[in-house]
């Protein structure tokens, strides 16, 4: 019973997860037809990339609002370098996501700015570059390069999108970071207690650096997929999808002031989030206007169920405590 | 017999031109436990906080294991083999156990670190020690005795020679006090030194091979624990070369008086064990004792900042639930906290609206502050306290420490309380100004104004009190009254209290 309990407060997420596929079927046999669950995971892939690079920022106990700016700012410099060089197509995009979390990482931790008002200044600034790049309209090239668009396209037997496979793969990347890498743990380290992390030799600012950086280079992936996928570079390009992953990630049982959090929760924090979409898009009781309402909504109970798991437990903590006495 | 693995010569340390630290000699021997004592500001943390690489000292030189060391980092103390086992923490909570001893020496195999040898190793030093841990689950999910322990364990397996506890003992029952007891003999045996702060007596008589005393920067004296008694030990802690005896209060009477407020078998464990006392109007009552005998921790369930477990407050003979300081002050009861800094005042906001900040229905109407009535009402009390401002305009953290404290004295005084509690009234502040802020406390006694003076300077107890309560360990030790008053008669109270319980 007790283990039960254990596995349901640290996997809500999971059982989310299959709330709202039960709720998927319910509205719409046709949610679980392999077409749509191809499409359901596809469109996943993309914003996932977003939250797995946004669990690092979390972890370390910050936040990174910059990611839907780097994630417009990739898919144009794609498909720019494409006309001229295949190879630097996919690199310069990289380059740019790690500069751009360097930048915040030092702004937040060698500068002592918020880590709010900092990402908040480079997502504007990032913004801005972007539609001075695009002259404010839809950018458009020629001809796009087949590795270019087999990125964002390429699907294995009519099943199994190569976005998906990348997202998988990057997952377990991140998960084998996080858990057995020091430089994962230092996360972990840094967002639960930075003074202890100090005084254990943990080098607050360079994990901090590393978070952003990895964060911003994961959503610029991210980027280049759906520009390869949609086929031109919009100067709006995931507007909005700061909050998307943000909010996924926390779905997924991060905590928000650091130190706790699972990529594997932040996997599945976004699997709920597009299947709420997706769900929403199929069935025809509620206006698509509503979208946003429920989402919001939803996420309200889900984060309040959480706090009430995490109240109770600490709630037996300092039971215990006492009850020694 | 055994060597000094730490030995203190000469140590000086300046902190903006006053001395933290004053020529400080200190030695540590091989497997001992030594007790550091002194009382506020005697420069045990500043000593610490050298030793282990936070500060760096001005002049005089440490010898640690026989070669002479300057730690510019605490990883480098740790290396060396010093670790500190602070009050709050230092580790990371939402980990597990076995990520906690371990974290920064990871176990690695080819492809990472290696949880399984990790949570193995972890255990098996737990194990060792007997205790029921499991070193998996999360660090939070453990007391704080136990992730003391643990805290410990990590810096045994650090191979630390010499463990810094600074009041370990503090935050925990008489049960986990036992355990941590246990894990310091095994410790002892195997050679480690300790350097043990607590502001508990008995722990140190219990536990402690050697004593040394500081007080205020300066070295008082080591001494072995069996050739100490304890009120030789308080004397040196607490008395001053030359003792005034004399009181300058009149002996007053207030058998007759009405009785403003009584506390009925107060208890927070661990740290008010069965408190009970009652306030005649007008009184001013002193609770003298050492540090963590439970003073401050007494007066915050007072005034409703913490719980009690159980226990009785009476208000003007009225039973009274108070359950946060809003209740408190509607029961006209007023608390002028020890750290001014951070529960005090509000640094950035100006004078009067620190002055008014209690007592903003004297001065608004319909919801909204009459700024002409808030400058009279703090013109008035600034006029009265003599606090010197150039304007209610000012920034309380523009003026002078006495001058903050009249602030908030002012600000309690403007809700007209029937009883005040001080908690150190005078700390951080010039002579003169603690001279006045004294004859203010007589001058609200003479108006009525029942007060609770907490203080660790006991002259002051002396000069002001018209009675004593003496605590130890949360319990109160004894009462005195009148001309029994005098800083020996006091220290007398808490060494003698021993046998009582």
């Amino acid at each position: 019973m007790n283990k039960v309990k254990t596995f349901f407060s640290s996997n809500i997420a999971l059982v989310g997860l299959i709330i709202v596929l039960i709720i998927g079927v319910c509205v719409q046999r046709t949610f679980i037809s392999p077409e749509n669950l191809t499409n359901l995971l596809r469109s996943s892939s993309l914003m996932g990339f977003i939250g797995i690079g946004m669990t690092f920022v979390v972890l370390c106990g910050s936040i990174d609002l910059s990611v839907a700016s780097a994630f417009a700012l990739s898919g144009y410099l794609m498909l720019y370098m494409a006309q001229y060089n295949i190879i630097l197509a996919f690199i310069i995009p990289l380059l740019a996501g790690a500069v751009i979390g360097f930048i915040n990482g030092v702004l937040i931790e060698k500068l002592s700015i918020p880590a709010f008002i900092a990402t908040l200044a480079t997502q504007m600034f990032v913004r801005g570059l972007v539609q001075m790049f695009c002259n404010e309209v839809t950018y458009k090239i020629d001809v796009i390069p087949v590795p270019v668009l087999a990125l964002g396209r390429l699907t294995f037997g009519n099943l199994i999108p190569l976005p998906l496979l990348l997202f998988v793969a990057a997952t377990l990347i991140v998960a084998f970071v996080l858990k057995r890498r020091f430089i994962g743990r230092s996360m972990y380290i840094v967002g639960g207690n930075r003074e202890a992390a100090n005084m254990m030799g943990v080098s607050v600012p360079k994990t901090m650096i590393t978070a952003h950086i990895l964060c911003s280079v994961l959503t610029c992936i991210g980027g280049m997929i759906y520009t390869s996928r949609v086929g031109v570079a919009s100067p709006l390009a995931g507007t909005g999808y700061e909050m998307y992953a943000i909010a996924a990630v926390v779905l997924g049982g991060a905590k928000l002031t650091g130190g706790v959090g699972k990529v594997s929760g932040s996997f599945i924090g976004t699997l709920i989030m597009s299947s709420f979409s997706n769900i929403f898009s199929m069935q025809n009781i509620l206006d698509a206007v509503w979208s946003d309402v429920v989402v919001g909504a939803v996420l309200l109970i889900v984060i309040m169920v959480q706090a009430a798991v995490t109240l109770r437990s600490g709630g037996k903590k300092n039971k215990a405590q006492t009850g020694a006495v | 017999m055994s060597e000094n693995i730490l030995e203190v010569h000469g140590l000086t340390k300046e902190f903006a031109g006053v001395r933290a630290l004053d020529n400080i000699e200190f030695s540590v021997k091989e497997g001992e436990i030594h007790a550091l004592m002194g009382e506020n500001g005697a420069g045990k943390s500043t000593l610490i906080k050298i030793l282990t690489g936070l500060y760096k000292a001005d002049a005089g030189t440490i010898v640690f294991r026989g070669e002479e060391r300057h730690f510019t980092t605490v990883l480098s103390a740790q290396k060396a083999g010093i670790s500190t086992i602070y009050q709050e923490l230092n580790m990371i909570p939402y980990l597990t156990v076995s990520e906690n001893i371990f974290l920064g020496h990871y176990p690695y195999n080819s492809s990472g670190i290696d949880w399984k040898k990790m949570h193995e190793d972890a255990q098996a030093l737990i194990d060792e020690i007997g205790i029921d841990i499991d070193v998996k689950r999360p660090l939070n999910t453990y007391s704080t005795a136990k992730q003391q322990i643990i805290s410990i364990i990590r810096a045994v397996n650090f191979n630390s020679r010499l463990l810094i506890m600074d009041e370990p003992t503090s935050s925990l029952d008489t049960n986990e006090v036992e355990i941590l007891f246990g894990i310091m003999d095994k410790l002892k045996e195997k050679g480690v030194s300790m350097i043990f702060i607590s502001h508990r007596l008995d722990e140190v008589y219990r536990k402690c091979d050697r004593i040394t005393v500081l007080k205020d920067g300066h070295y008082v004296g080591t001494w072995k624990t069996e050739e100490l008694s304890e009120y030789e030990l308080l004397k040196a802690m607490l008395g001053k070369k030359e003792v005034k005896l004399e009181r300058t209060l009149p002996v007053r009477d207030f058998e007759d008086k009405e009785e403003v407020l009584e506390v009925r078998n107060l208890i927070r464990v661990p740290y008010v064990n069965d408190v009970s006392f009652k306030i005649k109007k007008g009184e001013i009552l002193g609770l003298a004792g050492l540090l963590g005998a439970g003073r401050t921790e007494t007066a915050r369930i007072i005034f409703g900042c913490d719980m009690p477990d159980s226990g009785e407050i009476f208000v003007s003979g009225k039973k009274v639930r108070i359950k946060s300081p809003e209740d408190a002050i509607r029961e006209g009861l007023a608390f002028c906290t020890e750290n001014r800094r951070e529960e005090g005042i509000f640094p950035d906001v100006s004078v009067q609206n620190n002055l008014t900040i209690c007592s903003l229905d004297q001065i608004s109407r319909g919801g909204f502050i009459n700024s002409r009535k808030r400058k009279q009402l703090s013109e008035d009390y600034i006029k009265k306290l003599l606090i010197k401002t150039p304007s209610g305009e000012q920034l309380i953290k523009n003026l002078s420490g006495g001058n903050q404290q009249k602030v908030i004295l002012s600000r309690w005084m403007a809700i007209h309380p029937k009883l005040i509690i001080l908690d150190e009234p005078t700390r951080g502040i010039d002579v003169g100004a603690k001279a006045e802020i004294e004859k203010l406390i007589h001058e609200f006694s003479d108006q009525g104004i029942s007060i609770l003076f907490i203080s660790s300077e006991m002259a002051e107890l002396v000069r002001n009190c018209d009675r004593i309560l003496v605590l130890r360990d949360g319990k109160i030790m004894g009462e005195l009254t009148g001309q029994e008053i005098s800083e020996k008669s006091i220290m007398e109270t808490i060494a003698t209290g021993k046998g009582n319980d």
